[in-house]
């Protein structure tokens, strides 16, 4: 076991409709360990399985057969309970609809993780306006998400990823629902943290270019790794140049 | 962990995001404790004020009537079967310290008077003095009838402030005549006084509109002797429903043998029970009605807050992702529940407290709106809150975050 793993996945197995005569294996034994402060991206084609192994790794999902270890916990022994604390204080999620709760303005939503950990109401206040700062999304604070661009409801669910400091920062194809530019923002968003608050980010998306900026690229196809290669770790030719 | 009042808040927003729908939800509730809350303030303050009125004009009262001893038969009334003076006489010599008075009237019938107001019809009754006490009736302006009155079946009235201001209008009634017909004949009244009935909620148009004159003058008229009814004033302090039983024995006695007839003798105290026990049926019947409104106010309830966690599904698969536990989905959903059920009972509350003084209005009693009726409906709403809504909240609580975050 290396010890400087936040997620240690092995031999991972997920089926559906068990027992059925439609049963469906879409993970067929998965084993991946991610480091710590690592930015992963997770590649393949669209009906993968990337979206299963996320909700996994996410906690949102049991695998049918395998190990998974989340940062120390063992989570095949964990119950209803402590499964919310962890999907509270271990991970962050960013999806590709943005999944903000309409009708609450930007700052109750990036509080809303901290109130779910029993953070006081002044403390939570002061975290979300600070998050939102990071993600420079200050002036937007009290605005409601019908009022607020893809790009900026991106930045919201990001601060409110960020809102525990969790462990893992899971982003299944956060810009899958945006244009280039602003998908972009968004990816340099993810950098930013990555570098500057060592955040571990697992990143699913079927852009290559997008992965190619990463540490590692994993392939997925049809429910297996089929390829880890080592990415540009998030610096442009130019930088990679200059380095070496 | 959760926030109460961060439960509030969303509850009462998404309540304001579907104010029709939510009103409408409300209705049932509304309708419910609306009319509980009108009910029980009306009812309680009608018992009040009906107890305070008998036991200041008729506590100790005892009507004594002639009637059929066959409830399905009319009796044919004769003047053997009415109580005549002297059975009074003998009954008041029987209990000289229990009874202080007897009231007697025969109905003088409804005449037409000829001279002032012609064809204006008056209502007499022919009474004795005793009449104005046992009554309550006070005397306004001259005087009452009194015993020479009756012994000489005189041709003298007494009106009403209402009935003398008919006839006269704003001049001093007294000395005026009032020329009648009547079954018996012409008869010219000379106005003695004029009174006034106040007995609360008592006090009907009915009861102002009486002219009294003396029973004697009335039996002449009508050609008969005697009374089918009589109250009976007796002392302070006496058991009425003991005296009654006593009352209607003794004047039973004279009853002929076989004559269909019956004495009936009731005290006030058996009237006011009655009265009770009315309105205690009345205030059943519209409890029934409320409790079923407020069933269904309850079902609808279940029902909106079915929609509201399905049309949710995809934000509690977001809160649960966001670290949500099951008991938190759960009370924010009773909360939501409890709290369309509160606005819900509070507006009823606001409504029934507003028919039940216009109600009072309307009777001429003071309503209190009920301190126990408003705070059993404001607990008893949140309980039809937490009851319709913990099934809808069990299914929300119990949602599959993955199934719940890919609802479309
Ligand atoms: N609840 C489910 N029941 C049956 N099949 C499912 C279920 N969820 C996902 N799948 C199937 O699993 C496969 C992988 O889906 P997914 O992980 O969402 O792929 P990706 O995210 O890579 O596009 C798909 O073929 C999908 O139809
Ligand atoms: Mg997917």
């Amino acid at each position: 076991m290396n010890p400087d793993s936040v997620i240690q996945l092995r031999n991972i197995v997920k089926r559906y409709n068990i027992g059925s005569e439609n049963e469906l294996e879409i993970l067929h034994g998965i084993s991946l360990d991610v480091r710590r402060g690592e930015f992963l991206a997770v590649v393949g084609a669209s009906g993968s399985g990337k979206s299963t192994l996320m909700n996994i790794i996410g906690a949102l999902d049991k695998p049918t057969e395998g190990s998974y270890i989340l940062d120390g916990t063992d989570m095949d022994e964990v119950g209803d309970t402590q499964v919310s604390e962890i999907r509270n204080r271990e991970i962050g999620f960013v999806f590709q609809n943005f999944n903000l709760i309409p009708r609450s303005t930007a700052l109750k939503n990036v509080e809303l993780p901290l109130m779910y950990a029993g953070v006081s109401r002044q403390e939570r206040r002061e975290r979300a306006l600070s998050l939102l700062k990071t993600v420079e999304m200050s002036d937007r604070a009290d605005h409601q998400p019908n009022e607020l661009s893809g790009g900026q409801k991106q930045r919201i669910a990001i601060a409110r990823a960020m809102a525990n400091d969790p462990a893992v920062i899971l982003a299944d194809e956060p810009t899958g629902a945006l244009d280039t530019k602003t998908g972009r923002l968004v990816m340099d968003l993810f950098h930013e943290l990555n570098r500057e608050t060592g955040a571990t980010i697992v990143l699913i998306t079927h852009n290559r270019e997008l992965a190619a900026e990463c540490d590692r690229i994993v392939t997925l196809s049809d429910g297996r790794i089929t390829d880890i290669s080592p990415g540009t770790g998030g610096y442009t030719d130019q930088e990679q140049e200059n380095a070496s | 962990m959760t926030d109460f009042g961060e439960n509030i808040r969303m509850a009462v927003e998404g309540l304001r995001a579907n104010k029709i729908r939510a009103f409408l939800t409300m209705l049932g509730i509304i309708i419910g404790i609306s009319s509980v809350i009108a009910i029980v303030s009306v009812g309680d303050a009608l018992i009040g004020s009906v107890n305070d009125v008998f036991s200041k004009i008729g506590g100790n009262n005892i009507e004594v009537t002639v009637t059929s001893a066959d409830a399905d038969a009319t009796l044919e009334m004769t003047d053997d079967l009415r109580i005549q003076d002297d059975t009074i006489e003998a009954f008041k010599a029987r209990y000289p310290d229990i009874v202080k008075g007897v009231a007697v009237n025969a109905t003088g019938g409804t005449v037409t008077t000829t001279d002032q107001l012609k064809n204006s019809s008056i209502s007499l009754t022919g009474v004795n003095p005793d009449y104005f006490n046992v009554q309550n009736i006070q005397v306004k302006k001259g005087r009452l009838l009194n015993e020479e009155d009756v012994s000489g079946a005189r041709s003298v009235i007494v009106l009403s402030e209402t009935g003398a201001e008919k006839f006269f209008g704003k001049s001093d009634p007294i000395g005026k005549t009032l020329s009648v017909t009547g079954s018996g004949g012409d008869r010219v009244y000379t106005v003695i006084g004029t009174y006034r009935v106040d007995n609360g909620i008592l006090s009907d148009s009915y009861s102002n509109q009486q002219a009294y004159i003396p029973v004697s003058t009335a039996a002449e008229d009508s050609g008969t002797s005697g009374y089918s009814f009589i109250l009976v004033l007796t002392a302070q302090g006496t058991d009425t429903a003991a005296f009654a039983v006593k009352a209607g024995d003794f004047f039973s006695q004279y009853l002929p043998e076989n004559s269909g007839a019956k004495i009936q003798s009731t005290s006030m105290q058996n009237m006011i029970q009655e009265m009770n026990s009315q309105l205690g049926t009345v205030s059943t019947g519209v409890s029934v009605i409320a409790g079923i409104s407020l069933l269904v106010g309850g079902i609808g309830v279940m029902n909106i807050m079915l929609v509201s966690v399905s049309e949710r599904t995809r934000e509690i698969g977001i809160r649960k992702a966001l670290g949500a536990r099951n008991g938190t989905i759960r009370t924010q959903f009773l909360v939501e529940s409890m709290i369309i059920c509160l606005i819900g009972g509070i507006i009823g509350i606001l409504l029934g407290g507003g028919f039940a003084l216009i109600a009072g209005k309307f009777i001429g009693i003071t309503v209190f709106p009920s301190f126990g009726a408003v705070a059993t409906a404001v607990g008893f709403s949140m309980l039809i809150g937490l009851f319709f809504g913990s099934y809808p909240a069990a299914k929300a609580a119990k949602m599959n975050p993955i199934d719940a975050l890919r609802y479309e």
